[in-house]
């Protein structure tokens, strides 16, 4: 049997008091008598026949010191650590993801204690027990499996260290019920700060969810203006969310490149967010960065990286004859200057705007960078026309570029169905006619819309506008990373140049991990760590470099509420004292009633 | 004390009591008793032939004529009546309200009365610490008021050992010993009787127990100190103790009457505050040791 508390020992002393008060109760009044010869033949009659009954003239006394040393057990949390012992097959569970960083007590986090936890149960385990650890957060991974060397095992545990990831053990369920149900005998611990279901899974949950203080820096963005001057002027905006029951006034620091640019100090209501910002920053460089000053419970989720590109602003040629609509439309979007050319000629190969739309013509020789819309394109080595439909009916399909229009359909007394390539999407189809596709192919983005705009009502809809605001917005990313912001845990492909070297991927830990140029096979999935990303290609001889921020999961991590980490019923077993083994706690809980019972009926007998 | 009890309406009343005894009187001398053996009482006994050597006033020459041969009238010898009466004079006989001693004095004054009454012969000891104050032979009712006053100078102390006490005593002849006490001694009573017994006495134990001895009464914590020893026991007084200590009551008073029985005892009990004229004409008379005239 083992303790988890030591402390209530110091009740012990109430013990001398209950005998002494009840020696002070017991005063014996003198009573004379003639003779004691009767009264000794009942003291030793009662004296042999039954050896207890000798208490029972104190038995309060004795079932109240017996409630105070139960009652002190009961704090002391005492459980049995035979269940490791039991079993042979041992699975331990550990949450990694970046909650688990959150402090939980002064000494340790909660990784860390769940890491003490779990060594002190492989201690109590038998020399025998083959144990596999397995750590959770976004997706389950295997640490060890059937390892029989307990140090060695202590040691990679002590080496393991908490994620920025979202996430909990659940993902870890789903893969010890597979593993244990080849196995007669198992024992399952999991240790997670988040609620649980096992279903049908038996096995022993650790909850290492404990009150914290945090104050989590959510987001930081920013904008640039040009100023009086002719220079650029950048506002900073964040939010900062305050988790504690107070209210909190703290310092934010500004970093532009790890320079301190700007302090402010910002108070946060209790239990809300606040918005902050830092007007006219003069920065020139390439990642801001907002920490908190205040020292708190998870200090992970304290800072908030962004990146700055150099520029912002995106250019646009569209060539066409006089489509007044796709003018009208893209240059409605003022983050994008758009250039218009009726002439074919104006297409120079050197001239790079970062999107191209053709309307009704094609170049015979596509520009060297820069993504393309076709609209109405004429059949020809680019676009592939199978056949002309007349008096059709379009509907947009549910696509990345038919974000709010998907579903939607129009009539269009002409227009193209069009040959999908492989690499493309359709996003508009008349019937099995595919009209519209999207795609990369060649390191750009490529997209075709098979109708003369003319021939439709699509472009007196509501839904046109944000339709060439998604094309645009689709076509516009240029450079090797799609976003500028991700979370911790996700995927990203980059859109490396095809006759440029390898991506080199560098983390905010230094580590750098190579990836083939083909989309297809590029994705980077090591982000478990939150910060300021970079990746890098060589085209041509010139190397380019871009950055990006991998955000620390706030949302999922930082505002864990209580209530949301309160056990269910379905993880019934699970308890924040249980190491390798059974709480006593409930029994003792349940022998004090007891004994409270008994005292009561006693007393009531006695008067 | 008690010549406030002993009124004359009292003593009428004893005048009409006549103890009787089963055995027969063949010690002490000629008293009112009819005796084993032949004496000058007027009661015709027997015939047997003169041996030279008798009395010849008691030759029956009546039957000298008839039969022409010698013989002697004999009658029965009638004799007093020898009784002890014993009075537990230990400490513990002061217990209770009203207390043992003045029931246990009283009694062996009535008791003494009768037999002065009746023209026998009274010893009232006093015993103490296994000790035996051993009283004056008396008889003639004009004892009767040596008797009370040896009652009345009686001090009550110390512990009680019936059995030394009781032993201490010679018994010339055959009699009637009484044995008032509370019989609270630790020691037992059976040698005592064994010894009466031997010594041809008939016995009759009187036990006086205190009211407070019969019924318990209080509750708590107690210090039960023994009058006699200074002993102290601790105990809980409750329902279950007060219920043991009458099992325990039971118990002694189920032992007397089996060993009354066994020695051919008479064991008689009696509450401390009951009044003495209604035992003395209920309880004695019931039980057959005293008869009306």
């Amino acid at each position: 049997m083992e303790i988890t508390n030591w402390w209530p020992l110091a009740f012990l002393l109430l013990i001398p008091v209950i005998i002494l008060l009840y020696m002070l109760k017991q005063k014996a009044k003198e009573y004379p008598f003639s003779s004691s010869i009767l009264w000794k033949e009942i003291y030793h009659s009662v004296e042999a026949t039954k050896p207890w009954e000798k208490l029972k003239k104190n038995i309060l006394m004795i079932l109240q010191i017996l409630t105070v040393c139960l009652l002190i057990v009961a704090l002391m949390a005492p459980y049995l650590k035979t269940g490791g012992k039991m079993y042979n097959n041992v699975i331990l569970v550990l949450d990694t993801s970046a909650s688990m960083g959150i402090r939980y007590n002064e000494k340790r986090t909660r990784m860390e204690e769940a890491v003490e936890r779990a060594c002190n149960y492989i201690d109590s385990l038998s020399e025998t027990a083959q144990i596999t650890v397995l750590t959770s957060n976004q997706e389950a991974g295997i640490l060890k499996t059937n390892a029989e060397d307990k140090q060695a095992l202590k040691k990679q545990l002590k080496q393991l260290a908490v994620t920025d990831l979202s996430g909990d053990a659940t993902p870890a369920v789903s893969v010890v019920t597979s593993m244990v149900s080849q196995l007669d005998k198992y024992e399952a611990v999991f240790f997670t700060d988040a609620p649980l279901e096992l279903g049908n899974l038996d096995a022993t949950v650790v909850n290492l969810y404990t009150d914290y203080k945090n104050l989590s820096m959510d987001y930081l963005s920013y904008g640039s203006q040009q100023d009086e001057n002719g220079g650029r002027s950048t506002t900073v905006i964040g939010k900062i969310t305050n988790d504690t029951d107070e209210s909190v006034t703290t310092d934010v620091n500004l970093y532009g490149d790890n320079t301190l640019l700007k302090v402010q100090s910002v108070t946060i209501p209790a239990k809300s967010s606040q918005n902050f910002f830092f007007e006219q920053i003069d920065f020139q460089g390439d990642i801001l960065m907002a920490e908190l000053n205040n020292q708190d419970d998870l200090s992970a989720d304290n800072r908030a990286y962004a990146v700055v590109s150099a520029e912002s602003r995106k250019t646009a040629l569209l060539v066409t004859e006089d489509n007044m609509f796709l003018e009208k439309a893209i240059s409605n979007m003022d983050w994008v200057d758009l250039y218009k050319t009726s002439q074919l000629s104006a297409v120079g190969k050197t001239e790079s705007y970062d999107f191209y739309i053709f309307d009704g013509v094609i170049p015979e020789e596509l520009p060297e960078q820069g993504n393309i819309l076709y609209v109405n394109p004429p059949d020809g080595t680019q676009v592939t026309v199978k056949e002309k439909l007349s008096n059709v009916s379009l509907a947009f399909t549910d696509t990345e570029v038919t974000q709010y229009v998907a579903g939607f359909s129009f009539g269009a007394t002409a227009a193209e169905s069009l040959e999908r390539p492989l690499w493309a999407d359709s996003f508009l189809t008349s019937g099995d006619h595919c009209v519209g596709y999207y795609g990369e192919a060649g390191g750009r983005r490529i997209a075709v819309l098979g109708f003369d705009l003319h021939d439709s009502d699509l472009a007196l809809q509501a839904e046109f506008p944000i339709l060439i605001s998604n094309l645009t917005e689709y076509m516009m990313v240029s450079g090797m990373v799609p976003q500028n912001d991700y979370e911790t845990g996700d995927k990203i492909v980059f859109n490396g140049n095809l006759n440029g070297s390898d991506l080199t991927v560098t983390s905010p830990a230094g580590a750098v991990v190579t990836l083939p140029t083909a989309v297809t096979t590029n994705a980077y999935t090591d982000t478990a760590q939150a910060g300021v990303y970079s990746v890098a290609q060589t085209v041509n001889g010139e190397e380019r470099q871009e950055q990006f921020v991998v955000r620390f999961p706030v949302e999922a991590e930082s505002h864990l509420e209580e209530a949301a980490v309160e056990v269910g019923e379905t993880a019934g077993e699970d308890n924040k004292n249980l190491t390798g083994g059974r709480e006593l706690r409930n029994w003792i809980i349940l022998i004090l009633l007891l004994a409270l019972g008994v005292e009561w009926f006693i007393y009531i007998r006695q008067h | 004390m008690a010549e406030r009890i002993f009124d004359q309406d009292f003593f009428n009343k004893l005048n009409n009591l006549a103890i009787a005894m089963n055995a027969r009187m063949s010690y002490g001398m000629s008293g009112g008793r009819k005796s084993s053996a032949k004496g000058s009482s007027v009661e015709f006994s027997d015939y047997r032939e003169y041996i030279p050597g008798d009395d010849i006033r008691r030759i029956d020459w009546s039957a000298y004529g008839r039969l022409d041969r010698l013989y002697i009238k004999q009658f029965m010898e009638e004799k007093e009546g020898v009784f002890q009466i014993f009075v537990d004079a230990s400490k513990s006989m002061t217990f209770g309200e009203p207390p043992k001693t003045r029931q246990a004095l009283q009694l062996a004054g009535a008791l003494a009365y009768l037999v002065l009454n009746n023209l026998d012969r009274v010893y009232v000891s006093q015993m103490q610490e296994g000790t035996l104050q051993l009283g004056k032979g008396l008889a003639g009712r004009q004892a009767f008021q040596r008797i009370m006053d040896e009652l009345e100078r009686m001090e009550f102390d110390g512990g009680t050992d019936l059995n030394r006490a009781i032993m201490a005593r010679q018994y010339p002849g055959s009699g009637v010993s009484i044995v008032i006490s509370d019989f609270l001694d630790e020691n037992g009573i059976e040698p005592a009787l064994k010894y009466l017994r031997y010594k041809k006495q008939q016995i009759i134990l009187i036990q006086i127990l205190a009211r407070q001895e019969l019924a318990i009464e209080g509750e708590g914590v107690v210090n039960l100190l023994d009058m006699e020893t200074g002993e102290e026991v601790r105990l809980t007084l409750n329902r279950s103790t007060v219920e043991q200590y009458e099992i325990a009551l039971q118990n002694m008073q189920n032992r007397l009457k089996e060993l009354a029985k066994k020695y051919e005892a008479s064991y008689i009990q009696m509450a401390a505050d009951e009044p003495l004229d209604r035992f003395l004409f209920d309880t004695i008379c019931n039980q057959g040791m005293i008869v009306r005239k």
